[in-house]
């Protein structure tokens, strides 16, 4: 009998469990439907800019200018990681679960110290995720001022 | 019951965790190293060919035809760009910015060149390892390194 009240207390739990699991999942933001483009549409849209390497690596913690890395607190390290070449992104709406635009065609030097800010771009697609810049403008409080 | 309950409890959090994180996709490219500037507006202008050697053909500054720019893609790696592999290494495949700092791979430009690494965004790839043909036969090269 007590086994049998064991076994109902475990299954409840592993029950509970694996509800927490798909609960969890199922609460999750569901990413907007997103437009799909094509190589050579003109595309204008707004986010924050990140660094696609740290980005990758940990989304939420390197959304900003300071980067928590495998050997621990770096700070402005998104400037530094543009500084040295390495290509910058958008962040459409800077929402982690929004679509990452990689800006083509410019030196990453160019956005090295408006990296976390909010920037506008205005230009074509390049392949998959990619875009080539024609305007970017970053926003300073209410104003937004040109960059490219 | 007793036996079930350990493999009820795995399959749980077998399915819990993959729910949870998608794996990023490990990739391989073959084709041939390009500036994202130039390949990006050649291929605007329905000219790809033009920016896929070393030298570039542009526009002339007075805008009365074109003319060649020697050693275009190594400069415009050298300058921070976004350096890309062509798939294929003919216009029109498609094409993986190289998410690495550009200025360490200007020596490669136009060069055959082949990369296995994660596609950690459409069109992006983080390299792991990196080879170029010389000779014939690949030859792996040190992926430039960045300060972190």
């Amino acid at each position: 009998m007590i086994h049998l009240r064991k076994t109902r207390v475990l299954l409840s739990v592993v029950f509970v469990l694996g509800l927490g699991a798909c609960t969890q999942k199922a609460s999750e933001p569901e990413p907007a439907a997103q437009t799909i483009y094509a190589p050579g549409d003109s595309i204008q849209v707004a986010g924050r800019l990140v660094d696609t390497r740290c980005f990758h690596l940990d989304k939420e913690a390197n959304i900003h200018n300071d980067h928590t890395r495998p050997e621990g607190q770096v700070p402005a390290c998104a400037q530094a990681c543009a500084r040295q070449g390495i290509p910058v992104a958008l962040l459409e709406d800077g929402d982690l679960q929004g679509r990452v635009w990689i800006l083509g065609g410019y030196p990453s030097q160019l956005y090295a110290e408006y990296m976390a800010g909010t920037v506008r771009v205005e230009g074509e697609v390049r392949s998959q995720g990619v875009i080539l810049p024609s305007k970017v403008e970053y926003k300073n409080g209410d104003t937004w001022t040109r960059i490219l | 019951m007793r036996k079930l309950l350990p493999l009820l409890v795995v399959a749980l959090l077998a399915v819990a965790a993959t729910m949870k994180m998608p794996t990023p996709e490990p990739i391989t490219i073959e084709g041939k190293m390009v500036d994202s500037k130039c390949y990006g507006m050649a291929t605007g202008m329905g000219m790809p060919e033009a920016a896929i050697n070393d030298n570039h053909m542009v526009p002339k500054p007075d805008g009365d035809g074109m003319m060649e720019m020697p050693n275009c893609g190594t400069a415009c790696a050298n300058m921070g760009i976004p350096v890309a592999v062509l798939e294929g290494g003919e216009a029109g495949g498609a094409v993986y910015v190289i998410i690495g700092p550009a200025g360490g791979f200007a020596e490669y430009m136009a060069d055959e060149v082949k990369f296995e690494g994660e596609q950690a965004y459409p069109g992006a790839i983080i390299p792991s390892k990196f080879w170029v043909k010389e000779d014939g036969n690949w030859v792996e090269k040190d992926l430039p390194g960045t300060m972190m």
